[in-house]
């Protein structure tokens, strides 16, 4: 019977055996980095990876207690175990009804990150996952008959995936922008209906939007927020990063995330358009739209402060970088996906 | 603030025109395969000048191909609203598009050839002279969408001519992407204007 302490098992039968070997350990082993990879090797009797093969975790423990973090780096988001074999796992907590499904993320920088699954492809949050928050953002409705989409993507072809949205309710490239980028996007957000989104799309750097038009201008997301709260409306950013961003999160922890140098194989506007096209017509609520933006190469990663109050209480924000699976096999952060919520979305903040 | 040699609006037009001539230019520049099919990324902020250079050199070549797939266009139209041995109106067109020269593929004998000359020496201003004074004889419609085009061929050639000289040149990065800037800039106009002027 276990009692305390953290059991370690897989779902990888070795030739010749009836069970998977289960592991019981003390928090102190756990710490034991060498007797830890000899243990764990144990399971599989191999180091290699083992294709599908899910490592299963039991802890007995609160994950805020100091115990945890000899298992998993809240910091990094990544075991201090050695995973080396395992590309998905299982992790048990003490007194939680539900398992957390968790995948590794070979981030262009060593460690692995390690995400949970907020569903079955492709959202996805830190560990351990704060799942309702999740549910919350799955209550706020999207009003998809009313939503207005801002495109700063400067590209015929990606304006013309977006053809299907009036032109008088919409700016579908830069193109279609008179006079004063800000003021025109101004201009929109208030002939819109205030219980509807706005979603803003474009290449980012600098904390803005770049306006890929003769003489391009720069809109700071802080200026588009603003016009967002006086309309009192929803707003979603979702953006593709440029490197210039990258090296502005130099001597951050995070930056192992990016991919910093040579020609990033980044996320292209059409290759975006048609799923926020997609997701414009389709969703229900914001989680639904999160979760339309996503697929198998390009995943949405829900930092764990989601739902985070902001602007004095008035509202809410989700951030959450999108990673792209690259031909190197690494996966990198590409791009991000912002939300500001009014707290009216949620009876109050 | 990286400064990023857009080439995109050349290859939506060029593979409008005619997506076997894209093909056969992105063959000779594989690397901007993908930046053809899925459109410009934001750019990495260390392109470096020989990488720049190379790009500024397929939107040479992509506006080179879309010079020679407009003129195609261009005298296609010519030929479908105007008689060529009595139209001034075709005549200036075909000065205007081609040079002088190009006038002796359309039968035209030296002496007429050197008399019209002299007055298409601003092609532009003499086609929209013209067009006044022809449009009771042809259909307005084709005679400026024929004069829209040999504006934009001779347009987009001249800005080529300039950029292939900054490149040779060895001026700057942001000069050679003001230049390519304003060829992409071309083609963007010119495709958005597809359906008007009935482009294929």
């Amino acid at each position: 019977m276990f009692e305390k302490g953290v059991v370690a098992t897989t779902n990888f039968l070795q030739a010749g055996a009836n069970d998977a070997p289960v592991l019981i350990l003390k928090h102190e082993e756990v710490a034991d980095a060498p007797a830890m990879s000899a243990a764990l090797k144990s399971l599989l009797g191999t180091d290699a990876p083992v294709e599908s093969t899910r490592l299963k975790l039991v802890f007995d423990r609160d994950p805020a207690l100091p115990e945890f973090s000899a298992l998993f780096s809240k910091e990094d988001q990544s075991f201090l175990i050695p995973t080396n074999s395992f590309a998905h796992a299982d992790l048990y907590l003490k007194d939680k009804s539900l398992v957390y499904s968790i995948d590794r993320i070979d981030r262009p920088n060593p460690p692995p990150r390690w995400a949970a699954k907020l569903n079955d492809c492709c959202v996805k949050t830190g560990v351990p996952p704060d799942l309702d928050g999740w549910t919350k953002l799955g209550s706020v409705p999207f009003d998809r008959g009313k939503a207005q989409l801002v495109s700063l993507f400067s590209d015929s072809q990606t304006t013309e995936k977006f053809g299907s949205l009036p032109r008088a309710s919409h700016i579908r490239g830069p193109h279609e922008l008179k006079g004063d980028a800000l003021r025109a996007i101004e201009a929109l957000v208030k002939s819109g209906d205030p219980g509807s989104p706005i979603i803003v799309v474009g290449h980012t750097e600098n904390s803005g939007f770049r306006v890929e038009r003769p003489g391009g201008e720069h809109i700071s997301f802080e200026a588009l927020t603003q016009i967002a709260i006086a309309a009192d409306r929803p707003v979603f950013f979702v953006g593709c990063y440029t490197a210039d961003h990258f090296h502005s999160m130099a001597g951050k922890s995070y930056l192992r995330d990016y991919i910093v140098s040579g020609t990033l194989n980044t996320l292209h506007p059409r290759e975006m358009a048609p799923k926020i096209l997609d997701a414009m017509s389709s969703s229900s609520s914001m989680r639904e739209f999160t979760e339309r933006l996503s697929d198998e190469s390009l995943n949405v990663w829900i930092s764990n402060n989601f739902l985070r109050s902001v602007a004095e209480g008035t509202a809410r924000t989700v951030r959450a970088p999108i990673y792209k699976k690259m031909s190197d096999g690494r996966t990198s952060i590409v791009g991000f996906l912002f939300v500001y919520l009014p707290c009216k979305f949620f009876g109050g903040c | 603030m990286s400064r990023r040699i857009l080439f995109n609006e050349l290859a939506t037009l060029l593979g409008y025109l005619n997506p076997s001539a894209l093909a056969r230019v992105v063959a000779e520049f594989p690397a901007f395969e993908a930046e053809i099919a899925l459109g410009p990324d934001a750019g990495p902020a260390e392109e470096d000048r020989k990488y720049q250079v190379e790009r500024a050199t397929f939107a040479l070549a992509l506006s080179e191909q879309v010079v020679t797939e407009v003129r195609k266009l261009t005298e296609k139209t010519i030929s479908r609203t105007v008689s060529l041995s009595s139209s001034k109106l075709a005549v200036a067109l075909i000065a205007g598009l081609g040079g002088v020269g190009t006038l002796g593929a359309f039968g035209l004998g030296k002496d007429e050839i050197g008399r019209i000359s002299g007055i298409v020496t601003s092609a532009i201003a003499v086609l929209n002279a013209t067009l006044d004074a022809m449009s009771k004889r042809y259909t307005s419609a084709e005679a400026a969408k024929a004069i829209d085009l040999s504006s934009a061929a001779i347009g987009l050639s001249n800005l080529r001519n300039e950029l292939t000289l900054l490149i040779k040149n060895e001026r700057s990065i942001d000069e050679i992407a003001n230049a390519t800037d304003k060829c992409n800039e071309l083609a963007l106009q010119l495709y958005t204007r597809k359906q008007q002027l009935r482009l294929i």
